[in-house]
């Protein structure tokens, strides 16, 4: 029993560090992760090691529970030091962990079922296997969709992560009036740059792209087929029969003002180009805006070119929010629930075109600029976690021939809104 | 909106009987050498020589996605806007409730036994590295698969899946029989005008007489029979090349 105050810059050293209850997890990989403990020479060192290793522990779901608990005792085997401890750890190693969750993005409901086994080989890597069925398909297997991933962090440190995912989808874009079958493998690797996670990813997917049914405009039909899209990040052009490259960036910024009111305005933009002059960008690849989470008073995916109502998508785009939120009035926005509302007031613009690699840039420029859409409303905004449920009324102003528009009161939830 | 599959093919009906040829008629099938197989082959040859033996006109357009753009999955399909049509008998029949027809007098037993013979004959003879060329590595691997293991099934289906090389060439034989006692010194099947029978026995004879295929012995089989042979000359030289010189 140790009973003494300790202070953090008393000194002390962990000569060893014992952990007991260990089935399948390996000794190199340990001594890996408890490296730094070794290396502290007093208390504050010694706390803030162990609170390195137990946060890699946790990260590979090495033990059951998230906060495994130490104990430090006297060092009294062999070069014991006067001030030398051992550190024990004696928690259960985790097996397994699965479940099922319910999803909902745009217009569909997704039921996920998941199961994981962290720690397979001992050494912190995990293989999960999910498989997402939509309930507006019944239990057809047809269209679900199923992964598999495989990851490894490299020396035991799982900033440095290898990840290799196979997966399987089938889904419909009724928006569009495709289904498209996509099997594909992504190798990626992560890791610490600057003052954030990087992630270089390869990703081989081979898609075949059928009409969804007789009604399906031509356009659309004359893009089914089999493709091979092999891409790092989103430069694809290594092998396969895809080759473009795309841009894409979003920005937001919000300020306080007085009154408890929040301004926001977010701006987004997009730009492809293909690199094979006689190959048209496909349909899978194409920018696609509007709707409850972008550009509000749309359908989803309703903004720009259409033929028979089957939206083709575009290599251009760029959208503009700016949004004014307020609390809910009087006393309901401090309550407990209240405190998840906001009302707020938005102008939404933007646009989606094809770019004329036989124009100038100005006049490409000019057409983007010149057909623009604009839409403004206001509604109330549900906040919980990092996803957003909206309900708005919009009043669409601008609009050009084909859009398919959405006036009046327009629902949405998701994570990302512009 | 989606409209649903059903009144698409009212809708078909209704304005497929009231309009004639609309000039933008456009006959979708894959590239012929690299893609095909037989039967597919001898189906688009087939479609074409009905068309130029009905005087309608169209445009050919080659493309290596038109068995996936089919609705069907059969090439070739036809294309008149805004409905599309695919596989021989479904483009025969908009062609027939668009007024145009060749046969009035077609005996219906005889031409559905003749075609169940037809596509069983070439079902066989699936040249699998030929399928799939064209698309890259590795997909073009398993696509060819995919479609043999299809057939595979279909010939199953009808029987067919067990039968030694002699013993579809003996079927092959009692077909060509049948065709050559049935053509005896006409001009056509029914008489001195082409019909739909007409437009299939030459694309499929023809496809198998010029086709480069590992084995040439069918080719050796319509041969022996001497005016089936002169037929798909005839059919030939009147419908392909005069049409072309036009």
């Amino acid at each position: 029993m140790l009973l003494r105050e300790i202070s953090d810059d008393q000194k002390g050293k962990i000569q060893e560090v014992i952990v007991k209850g260990i089935y399948k997890t390996k000794e190199d990989f340990l001594k890996k992760t408890f490296k730094h403990v070794f290396k502290a020479e007093n208390f504050s060192e010694i706390k803030r090691a162990i609170e390195e290793a137990t946060v890699r522990l946790n990260t590979l779901e090495i033990f059951k529970g998230s906060r495994p608990k130490f104990i430090l005792d006297i060092y009294e085997g062999p070069g014991a030091q006067p001030d030398g401890y051992t550190l024990i750890l004696n928690e259960k190693e985790k097996y397994f962990t699965g479940g099922t969750t319910a999803q909902i993005d745009r217009d569909n409901a997704y039921l996920k079922t998941y199961g994981k086994v962290p720690n397979v080989f001992g050494r912190g890597e995990s293989l999960s296997a999910a498989f997402t069925l939509n309930p507006k398909y019944g239990f057809n297997r047809e269209y679900g969709s199923k992964n598999l991933v495989f990851k490894k962090p490299i020396g035991a440190d799982p900033n440095y992560m290898l990840n290799a995912d196979l997966f399987h989808s089938n889904q419909e874009y009724t928006w569009s009036g495709y289904k498209e079958l996509a099997r594909g493998v992504v190798l990626g690797l992560s890791f610490p740059f600057m003052n954030g996670s990087h992630n270089i990813q390869w990703n081989g997917i081979w898609r075949d792209l059928r009409a969804l049914s007789p009604a399906t405009s031509f356009a659309v039909r004359e893009e089914s087929g089999h493709t091979l899209k092999s891409s790092i990040r989103e430069y694809a052009g290594l092998g396969g029969n895809i080759e473009f490259l795309k841009h894409d960036m979003e920005f937001q910024i919000s300020q306080k003002l007085p009154l408890e009111t929040v301004i926001q305005l977010s701006l987004a933009g997009g730009l492809m180009k293909s690199l094979n002059p006689s190959r048209d960008i496909s349909i899978n690849d194409r920018f696609f805006t509007g709707g409850p989470t972008s550009l509000r008073g749309f359908n989803f995916q309703g903004v720009g070119p259409h033929m028979n109502g089957n939206a083709l998508g575009a290599d251009a785009y760029w959208l503009c929010g700016l949004h004014v939120y307020r609390p809910l009035p009087f006393n309901i926005g401090k309550s407990e629930i209240g405190r998840h509302f906001r009302t707020h007031f938005f102008v939404n613009a933007g646009n989606l075109v094809n770019i004329d690699m036989n124009k100038t840039a100005k006049e490409n420029f000019q057409t983007l600029s010149e057909s623009y859409r604009l839409s403004y409303g206001g509604g109330i905004v549900l906040m919980f976690g990092f996803a957003k449920l909206e309900l708005n009324y919009v009043f669409p102003i601008r609009s050009m021939e084909g859009d398919r528009i959405c006036p009046g009161l327009q629902f949405g939830v998701g994570i990302e809104f512009l | 909106m989606m409209t649903s599959p059903l009144i698409v093919d009212a809708m078909q009906v209704e304005i497929g009987a009231t309009e004639r040829w609309p000039d933008d008629v456009h006959l979708y099938q894959p590239y012929q050498v690299q893609q095909m197989t037989l039967p597919d082959n001898a189906s688009c040859l087939s479609v074409k020589t009905f068309l130029n033996m009905s005087g309608l006109k169209y445009s050919l357009e080659l493309r290596t996605n038109a068995e996936e753009m089919s609705p069907s999955g059969k090439v070739p399909f036809i294309y008149i806007p805004p409905f599309i049509h695919s596989g021989m008998d479904p483009i025969v029949a908009a062609v027939n409730t668009r007024g145009f027809s060749l046969s009035e007098s077609l005996n219906d037993t005889e031409r559905s036994e003749l075609r169940a013979y037809m596509v069983m004959i070439e079902n066989i003879l699936v040249t699998k590295p030929r399928y799939g060329s064209i698309h890259p590595w590795p997909i073009n691997l398993i696509i060819p698969w995919q479609k043999q293991r299809s057939i595979k099934a279909k010939l199953e289906a009808k029987g067919w899946a067990d039968k030694s090389l002699e013993q579809v060439y003996d079927e092959v034989k009692t077909c060509c029989q049948a065709l050559s006692e049935r053509l005896q010194d006409q001009e056509y099947f029914f008489g001195d005008k082409p019909t739909e029978l007409d437009a299939m026995v030459f694309g499929h004879l023809y496809t198998l007489l010029t086709t480069n295929l590992p084995d040439i012995d069918l080719a050796i089989i319509i041969r022996n029979y001497g005016n089936l042979a002169n037929f798909c000359k005839r059919v030939e030289i009147k419908y392909f090349r005069e049409i072309e010189e036009d």
